[in-house]
């Protein structure tokens, strides 16, 4: 009797459970980036979307994949994947996809109720980036770089990479989704523009920061503002800063940095507060040919204090014009204080347009790197 | 579980047969009875011709001695198993020389036989018998029996010496470092390579097996180390085997292998002696069966398959490195193919992308799927590789080049498989023979786990990396849990990783006997 009971249990094992749906490798359109465009009807999008080329196989391929750019319209994400699907000879696999790329049309439209597609299926990933197209999203994809064939590798690297702003890797569409459906926050997403060089190759740039706000794009920050952002939201070690006055430059390599918010509501005013706290180490100093190494260090402080001061404020002041508040100085009160925050969260907008802010910074150079002194073109012979 | 089931079931049915099969054997072999000598030279060499039959190898030599040539005596033995020139020098030139009046009295006939042995035959092994069946099986292995006309007793002089193979270097488990020798075929060269390496307390018993064959067994143990349920539980099962011949100690482990329906072999066995002896100074019996070079060591524990000779005479920090790396090659070998077909076929959104990319490339044309890709190329190896086996090794290397270049490059160009799977099944049969005591069993589970994963993806693989667990954590070796050794807990020192050789300060418990100290003080000093 024990023999059959073991005999059930291995073939419910086997037939009550299982993964239905397998599909080889080769049946497989593997999708490697996805782009949301407007269509030509105003409630109507064009998905575009980025697929790998394998046709070539293994033996001729030398280098990189080739992709295809396949698009369709439809009223929503699935059906554009519909009628994409009546074309194509293979399975659309979404697991793979690298970005989400928005036209900077549809992206003023209004982009949230399409990305409900992308979380609510089980294939996609939610850690994917969020980026907003500068042209159009099919523009981008179809871009080939000097270095990648495929561009939604690229621009994927391009966010990951230490010289890109850091913080943009962390702009995803969870958290573009997260900050949505926050109550005063609003979202942010980088723009990528496909552009041809000097030596005419086309090249992609990020050229700044897109703002939403009630899943429409209302504006953007320029590459200065972007920068000032950063310093708030979170700036990447690796890089360098480069101050520059009449005398000179140098190029200051950020050791570290920490960055805190704070608000308060006080006598009917929001008040937001920005700490910073960062050391740099210099990696590059040309001119100043009448600083001494001594006194070095102090000047470079204050160039750099300058420059951050005029960047953080230029993107609050950005922000604030907008009426939206994408740092969270929202979120900050009511972390502190939520009896406040309920006073003011009616008018939000209004309140934090005309809200006053403070920046503290804590600058410090640790290192002058492996020389003190100054090259300057004319050294002093004495 | 199943095993377990099917085991018993298949148990009860063999012993019913054999019971049956027994009492037939009894029945032909009952009739005439010579159970003693009748004393009369020729009637006694006729009654044991008629028993052994006119074979050609047989000699009978007899001849008369004494100072007047008045004894009449008999020498048997088997051409080719004695060393003739032993027996003309220790019986028959002594025998021809003595001139034994002063002893010979025909009133007191049984001196003869006593005084041959005692003052004639210069042999350190000489015994008296009676029993005719005992002189038959003496002189059928090998010794000399010496009748003489008018006595009940005949002698068995020890004069044993036929063609051998000598202690060569084992072929099935080389070292670097380490002793060279081998066990072969000789059943006392065995004994004496154990005897040579413990010299103390070493128990060598000796039975008898196989109705026709008569094939010497012998037990080897350390007495007071060994545990003494085991050893008994030993010798009642092999006193129980009953069998017309014993070819090859591997007919034993197959009587004493307490789950004949499992994966995995619960009774090990090696071709080297201080293997042989290390396990035996762990209180493991070694079981040495004459014609055959492997000797077999029970109770058997899964890690021993991880373990090689070698371990213990390198440095530990590199043989725990070696001992990691053949769980690794085992998992390898069971599991890569499952892995990569679980992964292509159900889990893609697992593999990097640039990964699948190269997969997807390589897949391009080719027209099976995974499945059928991995197990054309794994059987295609399993038939390499058996045919490589029995081939005289020059023919054994062409094969292996053809084969190589047939499965690697031609299998690939011509767009039958892609060639990550070539690259799998590859590493997969490399790691195979990392640990070769497992072959057999991984290349089992190896099919096994494919099918499982072609259809059910990752759970299938789960399933069947289960089920291996419960069989190996429910398989018992002579009652020691077949994992002891890989709880981690328990015998650190020399499981997954092995620590110098000082740090075994005991023996295993589960093996040992009431001596378990191994290092440092003992018990009585």
């Amino acid at each position: 009797m024990k023999i059959f009971r073991v005999i059930l249990i291995f073939t419910m094992a086997l037939f009550l459970a299982g993964c239905w749906d397998s599909k080889e490798v080769g049946d497989l359109a593997i999708v490697t980036g996805m782009g949301i465009d407007a269509g030509a009807e105003k409630d109507e999008i064009k998905l575009v979307l980025q697929v790998g080329d394998m046709s070539k196989g293994q033996k001729d391929s030398q280098g990189e994949t080739e992709p295809i750019i396949l698009d369709s319209t439809g009223v929503n994400i699935q059906a554009a994947i519909e009628s994409l699907k009546i074309q194509s000879t293979r399975s659309l696999y979404f697991s793979h996809n690298q970005v989400i790329l928005i036209g900077e049309e549809q992206a003023r439209r209004g982009i949230a109720c399409f990305l409900d597609w992308f979380v609510r299926n089980e294939n996609t990933r939610m850690e994917v980036p969020l980026i907003v197209a500068k042209q159009d999203a099919k523009a981008v994809l179809q871009t080939k770089t000097t270095q990648n064939n495929i561009s939604a590798f690229a621009v994927k690297s391009m966010l990951d990479n230490d010289v890109a702003p850091s913080f943009y890797s962390k702009i995803n569409l969870l958290s573009f989704l997260s900050t949505h459906i926050n109550k005063t926050t609003c979202p942010i997403a980088p723009i990528v523009v496909s552009k041809i060089d000097s030596d005419k190759n086309t090249i992609l740039e990020i050229e700044g920061t897109a703002i939403f706000k009630e899943g429409k794009m209302i504006g953007e920050l320029g590459i200065h503002q972007t920068e000032g952002l950063m310093w708030i939201l979170g700036q990447s070690p690796k890089r360098n800063i480069i101050v520059k006055n009449d005398d000179g430059n140098a190029a200051l390599a950020i050791v570290s940095s920490q960055s805190s918010i704070s608000s308060d509501y006080i006598d009917g005013e929001f008040i937001n507060e920005v700490n910073i706290k960062a050391t740099f180490r210099i990696s590059e100093l040309a001119g100043f040919k009448d600083k001494h190494s001594d006194n070095i260090i102090p000047f470079i402080n204050d160039l750099l204090k300058d420059d951050m001061y005029t960047k953080i404020g230029s993107a609050i002041q950005s922000s604030k014009n907008y009426k939206s508040d994408i740092f969270g100085f929202g979120s900050a009160l009511y972390k502190k204080s939520p009896e406040k925050f309920e006073q003011i969260v009616e008018n939000f907008d209004e309140i934090y347009s005309k809200s006053p802010y403070r920046i503290n910074l804590e600058v410090e150079v640790l290192d002058t790197g492996k020389i003190n002194g100054i090259l300057t073109d004319h050294q002093n012979k004495g | 579980m199943l095993f377990k089931a099917l085991n018993r079931h298949i148990k009860k049915i063999i012993s019913s047969k054999e019971i049956k099969a027994e009492n037939e054997w009894e029945k032909q072999n009952s009739c005439p009875i010579y159970s003693e000598l009748i004393g009369v030279l020729d009637e006694d060499l006729n009654k044991i011709r008629g028993i052994v039959g006119t074979s050609l190898d047989i000699k009978v030599t007899t001849f008369n001695f004494g100072e007047n040539s008045e004894l009449n005596g008999a020498v048997i033995f088997v051409d080719g198993l004695v060393n003739q020139e032993l027996i003309a020098q220790s019986i028959l030139q002594p025998l021809k020389l003595f001139k034994g009046n002063e002893i010979y009295m025909p009133s007191k006939p049984c001196d003869v036989v006593e005084a041959v042995r005692n003052c004639v035959i210069c042999s350190a092994d000489v015994v008296y018998e009676e029993s005719p069946a005992k002189l038959i099986n003496a002189f059928m292995s090998g010794d000399t029996v010496f009748l003489i006309d008018g006595f009940k007793r005949g002698l068995i002089i020890s004069t044993r010496g036929w063609d051998k193979r000598g202690v060569t270097e084992p072929q099935s488990e080389s070292v670097i470092r380490g002793p060279r020798e081998c066990f072969t075929e000789n059943f006392r060269t065995n004994t004496a390579l154990l005897r040579r390496r413990i010299k103390s307390s070493l128990i060598i018993e000796h039975m008898v097996i196989g109705r026709k064959s008569q094939t010497s067994v012998a037990l080897a143990y350390v007495d007071g180390v060994v545990n003494p349920e085991i050893l008994n539980e030993l010798k009642s099962q092999l006193e129980d085997i009953s069998i017309d011949a014993l070819i090859d100690s591997s007919y034993i482990q197959s009587y004493i292998d307490h789950n004949p329906f499992s994966l995995f072999a619960t009774v090990n066995y090696t071709e080297k002696p201080d293997v042989a002896s290390a396990r035996i100074l762990e209180g493991r019996i070694a079981i040495i069966t004459d014609g055959s070079p492997f000797v077999l060591t029970v109770p058997m524990l899964f890690i021993e398959s991880f373990q090689t000779a070698e371990d213990y005479y390198v440095r530990p920090s590199y043989a725990t490195a070696l001992r990691i790396l053949r769980f690794i090659s085992f998992m390898i070998a069971i599991f890569a193919p499952a892995i990569y077909i679980s992964l292509t076929t159900f889990h893609q959104e697992l593999i990097p992308t640039k990964l699948l990319f190269t997969l997807a490339e390589a897949k391009e044309g080719t027209p099976f799927t995974a499945f059928i890709e991995s197990f054309i190329m794994v059987f295609a190896f399993e038939i390499l590789r058996e045919a490589g086996l029995r081939l005289p090794r020059p023919v054994g290397q062409a094969i292996s080049i053809v084969g190589a270049l047939v499965m690697g490059e031609a299998a690939v160009s011509a767009g039958i498989v892609g060639a990550p799977v070539v690259i799998t099944v590859a590493i997969t049969a490399v790691a195979g023979f990392v640990v070769p005591s497992q072959t057999d069993v991984v290349t089992i589970l190896r099919i096994i786990s494919m099918v499982f994963s072609a259809f059910l993806g990752g759970y299938g693989f789960t399933l069947v990396f289960f089920a291996i667990l419960i069989d190996l954590a429910s398989l018992t070796s002579f009652g020691v849990p077949y994992f002891e050794g890989l709880i981690p807990a328990r015998n650190v020192q020399d499981s997954y990783i092995r620590m110098p050789i000082w740090t075994m300060k005991t023996r295993p418990k589960s093996l040992s006997g009431v001596d378990d100290i191994r290092r440092g003080k003992t018990k009585n000093n």
